[in-house]
């Protein structure tokens, strides 16, 4: 397995100034620790060098951040054209009303938006709007969605009491009797509905949508006069250019955006529908670098990109080519896999496993041979991703399946 | 958690009888000294605390083996007025508990007592500046023994550890440390955790290994960052690693109420 001394010395240097190391999402605890490098160098298209200088066919896009591939020439030039006039100032730039007026043309039950930089930002800032505006309580969630780090919503444990979720309540994915359950129950006091257009946790099978539960949903909370709030920041732009909803057929009062929308220029964004524009302007929304014009000029770019050279249907297209390919490759060693999830962003297990340990044993094997592929999450797909990578992406998971399939 | 609350003390409680007075067992198998102090006795242990739980051990033959629902007859018989009043004979304080003899045997009553300081003296971290391996080795063996027992008191009965399981997948975790013959398991079934020490017959759904004693104790006792140890391998994790994780949430959560 691959020798990474450069990534081990800096993890060791790190580890002594940094708890944890590395946290969060990128922390090696998440991934396969000596098996995945811990630090990247640079990356270019769908290709990425890591520390120790080995090359990767990228099937993560920094956790979905990078929607039309590194370094994407549109992107990095309307990005370097702004830098040269400045970042952040005492006032927004005017690219501020233009990409809120660009996403407010995309995305059709929107009418006005607001802008962060991370995507916990926004669906926090979202349920406070929902409150604002209902002046009620509480939320309702899908039972291991993932929103953010903030103590509403947070996976994790440490620092969070009671009182953060005692008015955070969840159902099932597709469970529209455990929603009206909880409606019943706790019927006037319910602010907002948030959740993602199909469930994608982290260690399991992403869930689309059964046909018509998102427009049940919203014809629930439209009775209840609950708010609908999706949170697109992953799939947002990499399914429709319009937003997810217009995939799945109905329309939140409020969704969030942030992955694919800066090709990893960091901005996020809420957009809402009219009558929540004075409840919007109740919740007091700043950031030090919120006003940053680089990213915005960078995602006005991007979102310009997205729209021209339509994203999804390309994302769709390598998607289920990569799909296709792997199951045969998986096959010819008498694997057989498992992809849930939509095709721009797949998530791939063995189908006679649950634990994981083949599944982790072929990433890691995979990642020796020159592609990232993540055992625990699902993956993203982008615009520099053309058949060329798929089917080198392919022949290299079939070395890894052949090596699998002799260690077993 | 606050001392005062009787929810406290209760968990304790079930810690102090069914997961510390268990490692007794692992005390005589390792420690000499136990099984000097033992001798060729032979006796029984019988702990109720009322309103509470009640617990028998029989002590033997370099052994001590938890029997919980064994009838009432023993040779000792201690009754405790509360959680607490039971909590202070685990914690050294003075106390001062009905006593009964079903066989009159003052020496086993002492021998009990002695075998208690005993484990006392192996639990208490700062024992470890004498730099003794082996101290080192049996203390993290009582360590993990008490981890994966309190483990499942926990998880039965801390509303905190109850509610982070029900998003834990169920599964069968094995803990190992690295050129030792230490182990530890436990099973998650979507209701209740059962576990045990040593290797289990089925495969495991996740293994955590600890490079070394060294390593596992620091880690048992919340002085190491485990985070930064995964990424340095010290701590290996392979497989379901959410159900490790949750196991780990309550396992860390023992020295909330036991400060060993
Ligand atoms: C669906 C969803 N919501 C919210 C977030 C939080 O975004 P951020 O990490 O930028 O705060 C994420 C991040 O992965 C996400 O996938």
């Amino acid at each position: 397995m691959p020798n990474l001394p450069e990534s081990m010395e800096l993890f060791r240097r790190a580890s002594k100034v940094i708890p944890g190391g590395i946290y969060g999402h990128a922390s090696p605890a998440a991934g396969l620790p000596g098996a995945f490098p811990y630090y990247a160098e640079k990356a270019n298209g769908c290709r990425y060098w890591d520390v120790d200088g080995r090359e990767y066919l990228d099937f993560m896009c920094g956790y979905g951040t990078i929607s039309l591939g590194y370094g994407n020439p549109i992107v990095e030039e309307a990005a370097s054209r702004q830098r040269k006039k400045g970042s952040v100032f005492n006032h927004p730039s005017a690219v501020m009303p233009e990409l809120a007026e660009k996403l407010t043309e995309l995305v059709d039950f929107a009418d006005w938006a607001v802008f962060g930089k991370n995507g916990s930002d926004m669906t926090s800032w979202a349920i406070q709007v929902a409150r604002e505006f209902t002046g009620r309580k509480k939320i309702l969630k899908v039972q291991g969605a993932y929103h953010g780090v903030d103590p509403w919503c947070t996976p994790g444990s440490g620092g969070i009491i009671e009182e953060d979720v005692s008015h955070i309540h969840s159902f099932p994915w597709n469970d529209l009797d455990a929603i009206q359950t909880l409606i019943a129950r706790h019927r006037g006091e319910i602010a907002g509905l948030i959740l993602t257009p199909f469930h994608h946790p982290a260690f399991g099978d992403s869930q689309m949508p059964e046909k018509g539960f998102l427009p049940k949903v919203q014809k629930i909370c439209n009775k209840e006069e609950i708010l609908l709030i999706l949170d697109d920041i992953r799939a947002g732009f990499r399914l429709a250019v319009g937003g997810s909803h217009t995939v799945f057929d109905f329309e939140p009062d409020l969704a969030c955006y942030c992955k694919a929308l800066g090709n990893g220029y960091n901005i996020s964004a809420t957009l809402g529908r009219e009558h929540l524009r004075i409840a919007a302007t109740k919740v007091f929304l700043t950031g030090s670098y919120w006003n940053d014009a680089v990213s915005m000029a960078a995602s006005l770019a991007c979102l310009g990109e997205i729209q021209a050279s339509n994203l999804p249907a390309h994302l769709e297209k390598v998607g289920s080519l990569l799909i296709n390919g792997l199951s045969r490759a998986a096959s010819e060693y008498g694997f057989k896999m498992v992809f849930s999830g939509p095709p721009a962003m797949p998530f791939m297990r063995f189908q006679d496993e649950t634990n994981f340990f083949k599944l982790q044993r072929f990433c890691a094997l995979a990642a020796n041979e020159g592609v990232f592929l993540h055992p625990h999450h699902n993956w993203f797909l982008s615009a520099a991703h053309d058949e060329l990578a798929i089917t080198q992406a392919i022949e290299a998971a079939r070395r890894a399946f052949a090596k699998l399939s002799e260690e077993l | 958690m606050s001392q005062q609350s009787s929810e406290y003390s209760e968990i304790l409680c079930h810690l102090h009888l069914f997961a510390v007075l268990p490692a007794l067992d692992d005390l005589l198998k390792n420690v000499p000294e136990a099984r000097r102090i033992l001798g060729n006795r032979n006796f029984t242990i019988s702990i109720s605390v009322k309103n509470g739980p009640k617990a028998i051990f029989s002590i033997g033959e370099g052994r001590c083996l938890l029997n919980e629902s064994r009838p009432h007859e023993a040779g000792v018989h201690f009754f405790f007025q509360s959680s607490n009043h039971f909590n202070r004979l685990l914690q050294g304080r003075p106390v001062l508990p009905g006593i009964e003899f079903k066989t009159w045997s003052p020496d086993s009553l002492i021998t009990f007592l002695r075998l208690l300081n005993l484990l006392r003296k192996y639990l208490r971290p700062r024992e470890l500046l004498s730099n003794d391996a082996n101290f080192r080795d049996n203390h993290v063996r009582l360590l993990l023994g008490i981890a994966f027992f309190g483990l499942r008191q926990l998880a039965e009965l801390e509303e905190v550890s109850q509610r982070r399981m029900l998003e834990v997948p169920s599964g069968l975790a094995l803990f190992t440390i690295d050129g030792g013959d230490l182990a530890a398991w436990a099973q998650w079934n979507g209701h209740h955790v059962t576990a045990g020490k040593g290797i289990p017959d089925t495969q495991p759904d996740v293994k955590i290994s600890f490079k070394n004693a060294e390593v596992a104790y620091l880690a048992l006792s919340e002085r190491l960052d485990p985070m930064a140890s995964v990424g340095l391998q010290q701590i290996k994790a392979e497989g379901l690693l959410p159900l490790a994780d949750g196991l780990s949430f309550i396992i860390e959560r023992i020295p909330r109420y036991l400060s060993v």
